[in-house]
């Protein structure tokens, strides 16, 4: 097993837990961070890609994309905080449970 | 044969169709309400100056608008544009008397020039999608003249039209995609071919059948021209219902079915209905509703008439007589509505009175079709064309044609009691009532007599004179007797048939479909009219499908059908291809 | 087709992203003039929008590099029919959903203190305008999801405008399901990336192998899109977060957000994956609209508020565009389905704004929306209603309407492919939706003596939603142009002509 593909596989793995983590947690803050570490996963993936070739330097293609993509994980990171804080503010809940549904 | 026509069709046919639009639009600006409800019945005009001037053949046609739209003027389609927009005109004007104390005459005139513009564009119309698009304009529109009095009974019969609005909409929209879909061609009269030529062919009968009235289709008729405005139920009743005949004459060539059954389906069912009409209608109360019985009972007789152009070798001869039995129907019928309400404003025993009389029984007599009446040679018409068809018909058609001129006189003799304490005095009606009804009632009398096309049936009712007079006579005769029964007091009292009279089974069937016994039960004790059911089902079925939406909007469940969902397309691709 | 364009530097059609991004930015300075910002941004990229369309239809598709950076580094963007158009639709429904939203929310006397302020909408709706061009002009897969993210992340932000507990709510479970989706795109993305070293549409087209890989990336790129569509059962999302939103923001998300994931999808499936898309895997997409269809009308059949019943509206309308994927698998119907949902879509735009401004201006007239309590309303908003009913005609697919022609054509190539539950679905679907229509209509415009209290609803707001309702029945009227226009260099036409046949 080469070191890009374990990267590979650990990448996909993060992602499949993230991804669990997000549709199976109750609390808005997990599901927040579940997303962070699915993200992870994605990046860690692409960087890994960036071995795919043979060759002294590894194509820098991906790394933009991670790069660009961190950019936009922190941004929506952000907004969820703030939807977050705005929720708790005018209901003091911040889990979606059942009486959630609008 | 006509040299070149004094206004070009490129302005005249798109004129006809689209000026009672551009009026309906004028109706926005609130300074120009008032004026516009006196000018939109004139919008009927171009399309009467195109019936008169047109030659056979003009067309006009606008690649890119819908699906290359086409408008254009053929025999068949003149003689229901000729009739069709006199009626509007005249019905039209009528309203501008009759509602000229309503606070909501605009938003009537609106609606009112809307079915107009869909009525005449459909006559206009040479392609599907076109004849489709004013077909459905006419039929939502009317919508707004059947509930236009706000009333209970005229929301309840609203409701009714537009469920049967809506089947039959789809029903044709279904047909037409599935033959253009088999001919590759949106022309109008072609041939029905394809596999699903049986299909198209029901679905045609059911889409168009509704607003002609055939006989299981026919509920919405009769509550919505009784509680519609008087000058609204002219048209529908005149105009209006002759798109659905229409719609077959265009569509259905119905001859090339082997075997005659489509001829015969329509024979009967129109049989059918003549004759089940006038027994429901004698029993009403509202004169109104029998005269939409009346209108069911006619274009029973009509749909014979389509039923004998079914029949290769009579379909020539039958389709202008057709025509000209839809003329004789639109006016007369037109006539004596109008005539009903001119009535109900005088007082009794005035002159006024008995001119109203007068004009009203020769428009019943029309319809009955007394010799020397349009009814006479319109009948004469569809006689003729009988001669052609095969020989057991011809007799059974010989016998039955006659009988139910009987009962047509019967349901007018009904009428005219109806109508014997409708002078209620009050002010006269205004002048431009007066007028328009005279137009009518004398274009009842005198039509048949003038078109050129008329002419064999013309002789034809000449020659058969006599044997025209003894269904009116029997039918004058049974009429005399029940009223001098009634008058003695001596007379039974029919059971009253509910205005609409099977739609208590269907709303009945659908509350049993939805399994709500209490609705039934509240038909059969039949107090009130029982399509208010139909708005306000709600069954349990429906609750239970709100409650499983309600499971769908959990998170969990839903990430669980995303992660399915990305499993299902994988998998299919790997293995389905 | 594709000629490189001759002009040295960014091509001028650069702005329709650049400029919406610039306003975004001076109205960080000049927060008072927020509205004057974004309305001459609108012009702008409507004028933009038709000499881009005027172009495309002349030369064919364009396409340029930004900055002179080549592919794979640099952003490559291209225009061919489909993102013209596409582009075309959103700067009409944009600019006429601009100038409502500029009496919206203009600064207000202190009548209604709930009315979020101005000058949070405009530069957000700014962003959401430059993800939408950006979205329909990338060329190449990653490109596609960062617009995807700006889109999602500004929709969300639009929608907790009003910052209302139930607003709220929904905005999360809606930046939940954006970032859920987005992250199985980008993950499809990684793979496609891994397998076969290349991110743009066309090479991607051109070296697609159905390899396990491409059928991964398929299934997570496209099941991550569905759910941004609201494809049944993935709708969930979708009527709390538009029934709560203000209603310009109702309009856009409804008429435009949806569609922009839709829009990916036909790329995806008919572009990069058209070797991998088979017509197996087509019919879960198939199936699933079908179901839609039904499911959202029977649920706006029995919904209680108009905005919810307009929303599940959406759903049942959204299913339609879905059937385009089995319809163009089979060979006789390709080019008449591919017409057909690109149809729907822009008619669908414009009728659903209309319909959503008008929900807008009964829920600000009578201060609620409950559908039975709305006896009579259009004796106070006759415009609007006006506008409502010349929408629902499009909606129900009456002529002439777009709706009528998208309709025509999808139950034409349904009979064309053989597909008779297709063609029975649309046809169910028209029936429907006329209930659900005149469920509404049989209240709004009955006759009640009563006079309801409603408030002045200002008449741009009336007349806009009037406008776009007379835009989604012009359709009806163009539809040859139009048609011609999305043909320009697509990716499947192989039947490019319709022969005879609409």
């Amino acid at each position: 097993m080469t070191p890009p593909l374990l990267y590979a596989l650990a990448g996909v793995a993060l992602f499949s837990i993230g991804v669990g983590g997000l549709i199976t947690a109750a609390h808005l803050l997990r599901q927040v961070l579940s997303f962070n570490v699915a993200g992870s996963g994605v990046f860690l993936f692409l960087v890994a890609m960036a071995y795919r070739t043979p060759g002294p330097f590894p194509d820098p293609v991906p790394h933009a994309m991670v790069l660009t993509g961190i950019v936009v994980a922190v941004s929506a990171t952000a907004l969820a905080l703030l939807l977050i804080c705005i929720r708790h503010e005018s209901t003091a809940r911040s889990a979606t449970g059942e009486d959630d549904r609008p | 044969m006509t040299p070149t026509p004094p206004i070009p069709p490129e302005l005249l046919l798109p004129l006809a169709a689209g000026l009672p639009i551009a009026c309906a639009l004028a109706l926005a600006a609130p300074g120009w309400r008032r004026m516009m409800s006196c000018v939109i019945p004139f919008a009927a005009l171009p399309a009467a100056a195109a019936a008169a001037l047109l030659p056979d053949g003009s067309r006009v046609a606008y690649d890119g608008v819908l699906l290359t739209m086409q408008l254009g003027m053929d025999p068949t389609g003149r003689l229901f544009l000729l009739f069709t927009s006199l009626l509007w005109l005249a019905s039209g004007l009528f309203g501008v008397g009759y509602l000229s104390a309503d606070p909501r005459r605009a938003r009537f005139f609106f609606f009112f020039a809307l079915a107009m513009s869909g009525n005449l564009g459909l006559i206009l119309a040479q392609e599907m999608v076109g004849f489709y698009l004013f077909f459905a304009l006419m039929s939502f529109s009317a919508y707004g003249l059947v509930v236009h009095t706000g009333t209970p009974e005229a929301l309840q019969a609203g409701r009714i039209y537009l469920c049967l609005v809506v089947v039959g909409e789809i029903s044709i929209f279904a047909a037409m995609a599935l033959l253009a879909a088999a001919t590759g061609d949106l022309v109008l009269i072609g041939s029905i071919q394809g596999p699903h030529g049986e299909t198209i062919r029901y679905l045609f009968f059911i889409g168009f059948g509704i607003k002609a009235g055939a006989l299981p289709l026919h509920v919405w008729l009769p509550p919505a021209h009784s509680t519609a405005p008087t000058p609204a139920s002219a048209v529908l009743s005149g105009a209006m219902i002759k798109a659905g005949l229409l719609g077959w004459l265009r569509f259905l060539p119905i001859a090339e079915t082997p075997g005659a059954f489509w001829g015969e389906f329509y024979i009967i069912t129109g049989l059918a209905a003549a004759f089940y009409a006038v027994a429901v209608g004698a029993t009403q109360t509202h004169p109104k509703t029998i005269l939409a019985y009346s209108s069911i009972s006619q274009m029973g007789l009509i749909t014979v008439g389509v039923g004998i152009a079914g029949f290769d070798s009579a379909a020539a001869a039958a389709r202008p007589a057709i025509a000209l039995y839809a003329i004789h129907h639109g006016f007369a019928k037109g006539a004596l509505f109008l005539g009903v309400a001119i009535l109900s404003a005088t007082s009794k025993g005035s002159r006024a009175a008995v001119i109203a009389w007068s004009g009203l029984l020769l428009a019943a007599l029309a319809l009955a079709g007394a010799p020397l009446t349009s009814g006479a040679v319109a009948k004469a018409g569809l006689k003729a064309s009988l001669g052609l068809m095969p020989a057991a018909w011809q007799s059974a058609l010989a016998l039955l044609l006659p009988l139910a001129a009987v009962g047509t006189t019967v349901l007018m003799g009904r009428l005219l009691w109806v109508l014997r304490h409708q002078s209620t005095a009050g002010r006269l009606p205004a002048a431009i009532m007066w007028g328009s009804w005279l137009t009518l009632t004398a274009a009842v009398a005198t039509v048949l007599f003038l078109l050129p096309t008329a002419a064999a049936a013309r002789a034809a009712a000449l020659a058969g004179a006599w044997a025209a007079l003894w269904p009116v006579a029997i039918g004058g005769g049974v009429a005399a007797g029940a009223w001098m029964a009634a008058c003695k007091g001596r007379f039974f009292n029919l059971p009253v048939v509910p205005s609409g009279d099977l739609v208590m089974l269907y709303v009945a069937g659908i509350a049993w479909g939805g399994g709500i016994v209490e609705r039934v039960r509240a038909v059969c004790t039949g107090g009130r009219l029982a399509a208010e059911g139909i708005g306000r089902l709600r069954p349990p079925a429906l609750l239970r499908l709100q409650k499983i939406e309600s499971l769908l909007t959990g998170w969990h469940l839903a990430g669980l059908l995303f992660l399915l969902l990305i499993f299902a397309i994988f998998l299919k691709s790997l293995w389905g291809g | 087709m594709i000629a490189p364009d001759p002009t040295i530097g960014d091509p001028w059609w650069v702005w329709v992203i650049a400029g919406p991004l610039a306003a975004a930015c001076a109205m960080a300075v000049f927060r008072k003039l927020s509205a004057a910002f974004g309305l001459l941004a609108g012009l702008i990229i409507a004028g933009l929008a038709a000499r881009l369309i005027l172009l495309v239809a002349e030369a064919g598709a364009v396409k340029t590099e930004i900055g002179g950076w080549a592919a794979p580094l640099g952003i490559e963007l291209m225009a061919d029919g489909l993102s013209a158009g596409m582009l075309g639709i959103t700067a009409l429904v944009g600019m006429i959903i601009s100038i409502y939203a500029a009496a919206y929310f203009r600064p207000h006397d202190g009548a209604d203190p709930s009315n979020p302020p101005p000058t949070l909408f405009w530069p957000l709706w700014m962003f959401l305008w430059a993800a939408l061009n950006a979205l329909f002009l990338s060329a190449d897969i990653f490109n596609m999801y960062v617009t995807l993210e700006l889109m999602g992340l500004s929709a969300v932000a639009l929608t907790a405008l009003s910052r209302e507990p139930a607003a709220v709510s929904a905005a999360l479970r809606y930046l939940l399901v954006s970032l859920l989706g987005s992250l199985s795109y980008l993950m499809g993305v990684a793979l496609l990336y891994g397998a076969f070293g290349t991110l743009g549409l066309a090479s991607l087209a051109a070296e697609l192998t159905p390899a396990p890989a491409a059928l991964a990336a398929l299934a997570l790129m496209s099941a991550g899109l569905m759910m941004k569509a609201a494809l049944f059962p993935l709708h969930f999302w979708l009527p709390p977060a538009h029934a709560a939103a203000p209603a310009p923001v109702s309009a856009l998300l409804s008429a435009l957000v949806v569609k922009a994931s839709f829009y990916l999808l036909l790329r995806l499936w008919f572009d990069a994956f058209g070797p991998a898309a088979t017509a197996a895997a087509a019919l879960i997409p198939g199936v699933l609209g079908a179901v839609a269809v039904l499911w959202g009308s029977v649920q706006a059949l029995s919904a209680q508020r108009l905005k919810m019943l307009v929303a599940y509206s959406t759903v049942a309308q959204l299913g339609y565009l879905f059937l385009v994927f089995p319809l163009a698998a089979a060979e006789g119907a390709r080019g008449t389905a591919w017409c057909a949902a690109i149809y729907f879509v822009i008619a669908h735009a414009c009728a659903k704004a209309a319909v959503f401004l008008a929900a807008g201006n009964v829920l600000i007239g009578f201060g609620h929306d409950r559908i039975e309590e709305l006896r009579g309303a259009v004796q106070d908003l006759p415009v609007s209603m006006f506008g409502f009913a010349v929408a629902g005609v499009s909606l129900i697919g009456l002529p002439p309407s777009g709706g009528f022609i998208a309709k025509w054509l999808f139950v034409t190539a349904a009979i064309d492919a053989g597909q008779w539950p297709l063609a029975a679905v649309v046809v169910a679907g028209g029936l429907l939706s006329t209930a659900y229509i005149f469920r509404f209509f049989s209240r709004a415009f009955a006759h009640v003596t009563e006079k309801h209290s409603c408030c002045r609803v200002h008449p741009a707001m009336e007349w806009s939603a009037l406008a776009l309702a007379l835009c989604a029945l012009a359709l009806g009227l163009t539809a040859p142009p139009v048609i011609g226009l999305f043909q320009v260099g697509p990716p499947l036409l192989e039947t490019a002509a319709m022969g005879g046949r609409p």
